[in-house]
């Protein structure tokens, strides 16, 4: 009965956060399953707030691995990889003895806010060092080396994409850039040459797509 | 600690009734070093002997099981039978025919002194006859065997221990828990142990583990819940394979436990047949609620019974067929529904016994139906999450499309575990106009499989090691192509004891369906088209 509960050595500052835990049958009244159920709660609060937080990635696919700590997959344009193991996020989160008490309603919510905060910093690192590393590897990334974007440069990113398409006809790729290279991209929407060449160029992508997905059957 | 496991034994022992005893009591016998070589289905052929055994010496012994107390009436009752178990021959291959076996009467009650007098008497009349006289094992005797034999192999760590008993005290008519079910099998047998054991030592896991699953499914057993029956003993099976193939264990070692284990998981869905063939409904418990479960109960249920033809029709390719079984197909796998990926398994089961009776098309139909409907489930770009994968059980499945479970936050579109192997089934079958049709949505999903890897966890509930392969069929692909790469999956990926019973292979896939990969279809499909 004694494992797990939190116990102050003697001595020891109230407010400190060292821990002991008692291994003597000493405990004051507790609700575990209750509180096992609170934690569910928090962790949904908590991944609700990170989606909320990296909307980016709450729109990318997501799927659980169920076992194992490899996955292979394949991929356009470059050959299929191998994933060893998993890469662990983690948001330090620091509660002191003080709070506990009233560690209830917009308090926890403070600290829930925090942790997502945290989660989702990390992740979008981690989604920015991993789209660096792809893109380099197959061909996609342009450094433009502290020179600002120009059209031209634009249009050879552009070129190098797969883009897909709605039943709206409209592309169904998502951009995501600075908010300072909107307001320049933004500008050029503005540019007839500028526009021009952009629907000319999702003719032809529309087109490619169209081949791609005329592909997309059993042959002969 | 043995205090309680005494008390829990003694209470599992007064609460089974002869079947949910016997596959236990085999296991105990093959421990002190008997033979099992019968053990009855309680079919009419018995001549009073539900399990037959060859002794050390080499002499073969016969019991007869009963559950209860046995006074003067339960004798008198039983007489006929017993007379049979000690008077009759035993008439079976593997005895020698040349020594009379010695007959056993075994209870897990008690012999009261009325039976002990009655037995004795007739012992003398046998005797007299030139017949053996008929011993006796009660439930005293059984208790102290069993604990006996467990040796230091029951869960001694408190979390097992508790692990233990909350699947003993689970209701019977739950579905097995296979996740803690599958933790006790791996406290017991030293599969992750890293020190090196003693084949004697394996061994004794091994007859523990069989004990111990039959403590836990003797609740089963009592509410005649033969699906959870089934996947108790082919998991208790597949664990045996498991330290089999890690250990690289002697046959001889491993295999009569895994016989008993396998004979269990057949009993039980041989059951199942009787039950639900006399039966006009499928309905089960609270009618108000059943609708929420009714069609995932007919797939399970023509599943289970497809695999079990199978399983006979590989083993023992010139039996006789169970027309009645063909019947039940005709009747109830049009009514069958999939509450996702892990329902794939029980369709193909189903597919493949009615194939086996001749009706093909029937049964390419419903392959190419269901590859339709998983296709559309994960092609939807409504909002919907699509068909939970592999790695959930119809409960937990129907519970997530119920709302039950808020938790479950994972996302099923775009991706399939089983269109593979249901996409080979057609291409074996040459079924090019039917993949023509669907090869669209094909090619928008990442076509899903996992590799453990070692052999040995291809038989372990969840791997630590493997690798999760994710795929895109081509596009466009050729029909040519396609048939080469079907014609060449490469069933060596699987381990050695799982490619040569394919009859096993059967029911795993149906207790496992996150190993339903198009390696184990193919070895269960070549092994039907060889029978």
């Amino acid at each position: 009965m004694g494992r797990g509960i939190p116990h102050f050595p003697r001595g020891a500052k109230h407010g400190a956060t060292r821990w002991a835990y008692n291994s003597l049958a000493i405990m004051l009244p507790d609700f575990p399953t209750s509180k096992a159920q609170i934690r569910k709660h928090i962790l949904r609060a908590t991944e609700q707030a990170e989606r909320a937080k990296a909307p980016l990635l709450a729109k990318i696919k997501s799927f659980a691995q169920h076992e194992g700590t490899a996955h292979s997959y394949d991929r356009i344009g470059a050959k299929a990889v191998t994933d060893e193991g998993f890469e662990a996020i983690e948001v330090p989160i620091t509660i002191d003895v003080s709070e506990i008490p009233d560690l209830v309603g917009e308090k926890l919510a403070a600290k829930i806010d925090a942790v997502a905060d945290g989660l989702a910093r990390k992740r979008m690192e981690m989604f920015y060092r991993k789209m660096n590393e792809v893109t380099q590897e197959v061909g996609n990334a342009m450094d433009m080396k502290g020179a600002p974007l120009t059209q031209n440069a634009f249009f050879t990113i552009l070129e190098r994409v797969d883009m897909e398409f709605g039943p709206d006809n409209l592309p169904t790729s998502v951009w995501h850039t600075t908010p300072a290279l909107a307001e320049v991209i933004g500008k050029w929407d503005d540019d007839p040459a500028f526009r021009s060449r952009y629907e000319e160029l999702l003719d032809r992508k529309r087109n490619d797509w169209r081949d791609r997905e005329s592909n997309r059957k059993l042959v002969e | 600690m043995t205090g309680v496991i005494e008390r829990v034994i003694e209470n599992w022992l007064n609460s089974s009734n002869e079947r949910s005893y016997q596959i236990p009591f085999c296991q105990l016998l093959a421990a002190e070093g008997e033979t099992v070589v019968y053990v009855s289905p309680h079919g009419p052929f018995e001549q009073g002997k539900d399990v037959i055994t060859i002794d050390e010496s080499g002499k073969p012994r016969a019991y007869q099981m009963k559950s209860g107390d046995i006074g003067l009436a339960e004798w008198r009752k039983n007489k006929g039978e017993i007379n049979d178990l000690v008077e009759m021959p035993i008439n079976h291959p593997g005895v020698p025919t040349s020594r009379h076996h010695t007959p056993y009467l075994v209870t897990n009650g008690e012999i009261k002194d009325t039976a002990i007098k009655a037995i004795n008497s007739s012992n003398q009349s046998w005797r007299k006859r030139r017949y053996p006289a008929l011993r006796t094992v009660s439930k005293g005797q059984l208790l102290k065997r069993f604990l006996a034999v467990h040796g230091s192999y029951l869960p001694k760590e408190l979390s097992d221990f508790t692990l233990f008993m909350e699947l003993v005290l689970r209701g019977g008519r739950e579905p097995l828990d296979k996740d803690q079910f599958s933790r006790l099998l791996e406290s017991i047998l030293p599969i992750e142990n890293s020190k090196t054991l003693g084949p004697t030592e394996l061994k004794r896991a091994i007859a523990s583990a069989v004990l111990v699953a039959g403590y836990v499914l003797q609740q089963a057993y009592s509410a005649e819940n033969h699906w959870a029956v089934f996947e108790g003993w082919t998991m208790t099976a597949s664990y045996m394979l498991a330290a089999a193939t890690k250990y690289e264990l002697p046959t001889a070692f491993w295999s009569a436990s895994f016989e008993l284990c396998e004979g269990g998981a057949t009993e039980a869905l041989s059951r199942l047949f009787s039950e639900s063939e006399t039966r006009e409904h499928l309905i089960e418990g609270d009618g108000f609620t059943d609708g929420h479960f009714y069609h995932a109960r007919v797939t399970l249920v023509v599943g289970l019974i497809s695999a079990w033809d199978l399983h006979r029709r590989i083993n023992y390719p010139t039996a006789p067929r169970e027309y009645g079984v063909r019947d039940f197909l005709r009747k109830w796998l049009p009514k069958s529904k999939a509450w996702g990926e892990s329902a794939t398994p029980f369709f193909v089961m189903g597919a493949l016994d009615l194939e086996s009776f001749g009706e093909q098309i029937v049964a390419e139909s419903f392959v190419t139906s269901l590859l339709g409907f998983l296709l559309d489930a994960s092609g939807k770009r409504d909002g919907s999450r699509g068909l939970p994968s592999s790695y959930y059980s119809p409960e937990s499945a129907l519970r997530i499309l119920y709302g039950l479970d808020q938790d479950c936050r994972e996302d099923f579109i775009g991706e399939s575990y089983t269109a593979y192997p249901l996409i080979d089934f057609l291409v074996r079958r040459l079924r090019r106009q039917a993949l023509r049709g669907l090869w669209y949505p094909i090619t928008g999903n990442s076509l899903k499989a996992f590799y453990p890897g070692q052999d040995w966890e291809w038989f372990r509930w969840r791997a630590k090691a493997g690798s999760l392969n994710s795929r895109f069929v081509g596009s466009p692909q050729s029909w040519a192509g396609l048939v080469r790469e079907v014609e060449g999956v490469n069933t060596a990926v699987l381990p050695k004891l799982l490619r040569e019973r394919p009859a096993f292979a059967v029911f795993f896939v149906l207790v496992y369906p996150h190993r339903f990969t198009r390696e184990i279809l193919k070895v269960i499909e070549e092994s039907l088209v060889a029978a």
